[in-house]
């Protein structure tokens, strides 16, 4: 089994140079900086709001106030830190202002039983695919913040560190977020998808 | 289950957030490389199976026009204080002429009303009001003017009365013998 590579970017000689003409107004060097970052920030925008339209819209916004206040970042500190903690923001407030009423419990239970038992043999892309509708399910009854946290540690791979510089917390809250967010999805999983578990066990 | 050495001694502490940064990543290299490893730590923790989602890439159709819904998106916020004004002008204006207009056709209403009030009433009763002598051509312009104003007449007088914009009467008499 893959495991998901660690894609901690770290901004390249290239991007500072990017990022220095964007500052100067240059459309061409932006445009190239949105088609680079484009994909981890509708991904991060998605997995925190489990909305595909609204995850584009925040990636949209993300990007327009890239451009409004890229004339202010200084060279030094982490374009990236920076950069996402515009797009977690966005999705947190996001996840605030949408009504969550249909999150509940049932609607985890119906979709157990919608969703096709997972073969031994299945495809990587379909049991990505089902797992992506899982956690979209299970972590949109989790608190933005810990899902935020989530996402960004076990599934985009930060470090601890690095989501406390993002979310402007502790190292200290963000643990203890990722350990309650965890706790409750493990419970979850064993409670309503418990085939997962037997599907690992056989592979 | 059997796993790596490294990894038995501290799956734990990994999966409490215990671990310091340099260990994590270490941790998480192994990982990668060893699907054993990586299984025994989803059954101990089932919702690092999530940490699968990354890989996903997403489908080119999602950003047709993309980057030129972000450009128009910029370029219309970048003079928004100019578009503001022009807007609020339009706005302004528009209001103020329609503001003008119900106003002009108020005042003409009224004056209207008001040319029809000044007109003498001709069924003036009673006739009671204070009384005014009027010369010949007066009487003359008012008979000419209002051929149906109440009135009463003998050889020598003429009586007219008017019903004033205020109510009252006002009886006009004329009388050839009545010197002015």
């Amino acid at each position: 089994m893959d495991k998901p590579d660690k894609r901690w970017e770290s901004s390249s000689e290239e991007e500072e140079l990017l990022i220095k003409r964007c500052q100067r107004g240059d459309w061409q060097a932006f445009e190239e900086l949105v088609e680079r970052k484009r994909q981890r920030i509708f991904w991060i925008a998605y997995q925190i709001t489990g909305d595909e339209d609204g995850a584009l819209d925040i990636t949209q916004e993300t990007f327009i106030k890239l451009w409004q206040r890229i004339g202010r970042f200084q060279r030094g500190r982490k374009f990236n830190t920076w950069l996402y903690r515009m797009v977690v923001n966005g999705s947190i407030d996001y996840l605030r202002n949408k009504n969550r009423g249909a999150g509940g419990v049932s609607a985890v239970e119906g979709m157990a039983e919608e969703l096709p038992s997972i073969q031994p043999d299945a495809e990587k892309k379909l049991l990505i695919k089902e797992l992506q509708a899982i956690f979209n399910c299970l972590a949109s009854r989790l608190p933005p913040k810990q899902r935020a946290a989530f996402v960004l540690k076990e599934i985009h791979g930060f470090s601890i560190r690095e989501i406390a510089k993002i979310m402007r917390a502790t190292q200290s809250t963000i643990r203890n977020n990722l350990w309650l967010a965890k706790k409750f999805l493990r419970e979850q999983i064993e409670r309503h998808f418990p085939e997962y578990i037997t599907w690992i066990n056989r592979k | 289950m059997k796993v790596c050495k490294e990894i038995a001694v501290l799956m734990d502490s990994y999966l409490r957030y215990e671990l310091s940064e340099e260990e994590t990543r270490e941790i998480e290299r192994h990982l990668a490389r060893c699907p054993r490893c990586y299984k025994a730590v989803c059954l101990n923790e089932p919702s690092k199976l999530f940490s699968l989602l990354t890989l996903q890439e997403k489908e080119e159709y999602l950003w047709e026009g993309f980057w030129s819904r972000i450009k128009a998106a910029i370029e219309w916020e970048r003079a928004p204080v100019y578009r503001f004004r022009w807007s609020y002008r339009v706005i302004a204006s528009v209001a103020a002429g329609l503001l003008i207009a119900l106003l002009a056709t108020f005042t003409w209403l009224h004056f209207q009303q008001a040319e029809k009030g000044e007109e003498p009433s001709l069924i003036a009763e009673p006739w009671k009001g204070r009384g005014e002598v009027v010369s010949p051509e007066k009487a003359e312009e008012l008979e000419n003017r209002y051929p149906t104003l109440e009135k009463v007449e003998s050889p020598n007088l003429r009586v007219y009365n008017l019903l004033l914009e205020d109510k009252t009467n006002l009886i006009l008499i004329f009388g050839s013998e009545i010197d002015l």
